[in-house]
């Protein structure tokens, strides 16, 4: 469950998604991924047929006229592309296909784009990781788990480990107090012994 | 004598540069957008309806009013319903009556007007209304269509008025983005094919399953010929049928293959 639980904070990705409803047509749906800046077009008809091999063409803010890229979708109508966050405005898609076709818009700028952390966090992993349907979570292969900023981890029930794993069971203070009081036994053993030496001996008679 | 006439001419050249500058400067700002109307292919060279009829148009009359284009920021989606606001409006004055099927197969789209020393920018919204001719009717479709050895000649009249808002063309090419000292046009589409349906897609397709066909017209046939409007069709087609058609009447508006909010 701690396993768990540290691995969903980890690598949890926002995705946020800015779809329309054609009232006739064709529907554009565009997914902005936070981990990687890439902008998922996802493209079907009203009646949820998928726009297969649609065309696509993607419009920058600073040149309306020609096309910044254009692209074939894939037979679920899905086409991916990371748009350029410099070129700061609203960005158009149009997506074509057989007569029917549709527009839709976002708006990027430079706050957008992923963070070298964020992109470094997605490449990490990358580890293959398997989400069970009991839930646990297994991954293959070794793992660093890099957690960024202030971490909640709310563990309810019982923690379990299994195998080898690294850590002093102690706390901070724990181990501090526990370093003091053996140095402190070492010193006054020595200063004990020391007194001992330098006191005269005793004289009968 | 020498110094009044020097100074006559200087005096003549500062007014032109004032009176003329002004001119170059707002040309520099300003271009041209030209409003077209186009029935594509479907209308300008026949096609075959999802029933088999073989139709060709002798004439397609659309009238028009309130021909304008906007620019939108945050740009117009008629899925949000009616344009209401835009940063920019532009348009034609009055109403037109323009018939697709002009030329020959290869036509160009219809001008139907067009707006000078208007702002440059880009006109991502256009929006019409298709209003009643001197005869009454909004759009009147006039032709043959053939099957199986069978003409029927029609004349199809539609007396219901429209209101489409529609977003940015959509096409093989970019329009209305007007450059300082250009001209661009714009595109009201008008898809005939879903009145009819194509029966070079599935029957089952979207556009088939939501067209009439020719055959409910074909019926109505007298000695080869049918002239009907909407009211003479509500009397003789049965209810769904009829509703079919009403439905797909508000689907004609389209900016290329851009959809439009429709409402009469």
């Amino acid at each position: 469950m701690k396993l768990r639980s540290i691995l969903f904070v980890t690598v949890f990705c926002l995705l946020v998604a800015v779809g329309i409803v054609s009232a006739h047509g064709v529907t554009i749906n565009l997914e902005v991924s936070a981990m990687t800046g890439e902008i998922t077009i996802t493209a079907a008809y009203d009646a949820g047929e998928p726009m297969a091999e649609a065309q696509v063409a993607i419009f920058a803010p600073d040149d309306l006229a020609n096309p910044w890229k254009t692209g074939t979708a894939d037979v679920n109508g899905v086409y991916t592309f990371l748009p350029d966050y410099t070129k700061v405005g609203t960005w158009e898609i149009q997506v074509r296909l057989a007569g029917h076709g549709n527009t839709n818009y976002i708006y990027l700028d430079e706050s957008m784009a992923p963070s070298d952390a964020a992109a470094a966090g997605e490449a990490e992993s990358a580890v293959p990781m398997d989400v069970q349907t009991d839930g646990s979570v297994v991954i293959q292969g070794d793992a660093t788990i890099i957690v960024q900023g202030q971490t909640s981890i709310v563990v309810e029930g019982e923690v379990r480990t299994a195998g080898t794993t690294t850590s002093t069971g102690f706390s901070g203070g724990q181990i501090l107090i526990m370093a003091v009081s053996v140095i402190w036994g070492f010193v006054g053993t020595a200063l004990f012994f020391a007194r001992r030496r330098t006191e005269p001996k005793q004289k009968s008679g | 004598m020498i110094r009044a006439s020097v100074f006559a001419r200087r005096a003549a050249l500062l007014v032109c540069v004032f009176m003329v500058m002004p001119t170059l400067v707002m040309a520099q700002d300003t271009g041209v957008l030209q409003f077209k109307a186009n029935g594509e292919d479907f209308v300008r060279q026949g096609f075959v309806s999802k029933d088999g009829w073989h139709i060709q148009f002798d004439h397609l009359f659309v009238t028009l009013a309130k021909v304008r284009a906007y620019q939108t920021n945050p740009p117009y989606q008629p899925e949000a319903g009616e344009l209401t606001t835009s940063n920019a409006m532009v348009g034609l004055a009055g109403a037109y009556t323009v018939d697709l099927a002009a030329g020959d197969e290869n036509a160009e789209p219809i001008l139907v007007g067009e707006s000078a020393d208007i702002p440059a920018g880009y006109y991502n919204a256009v929006s019409w209304e298709m209003v009643n001719d001197d005869d009454g009717y909004t759009l009147v479709l006039v032709g043959t269509a053939d099957k199986d050895g069978e003409t029927v000649a029609f004349t199809i009249r539609n007396e219901f008025p429209y209101d489409y808002s529609c977003g940015a063309y959509v096409g093989d090419e970019r329009k209305s983005i007007v450059q300082a000292g250009g001209t661009a046009d714009i595109e009201l589409t008008f898809h005939l094919d879903h009145v009819f349906g194509d029966a070079e897609l599935p029957a089952d397709d979207d556009l088939n399953m939501g067209a009439s066909g020719f055959a409910p017209f074909a019926v109505l046939a007298e000695d080869g010929q049918v002239d009907v409007d909407m009211a003479d069709l509500e009397a003789a087609l049965s209810a769904e049928d009829y509703q079919l058609l009403v439905d797909t009447l508000f689907t004609l508006g389209h900016v290329g293959e851009g959809h439009c909010h429709a409402a009469n």
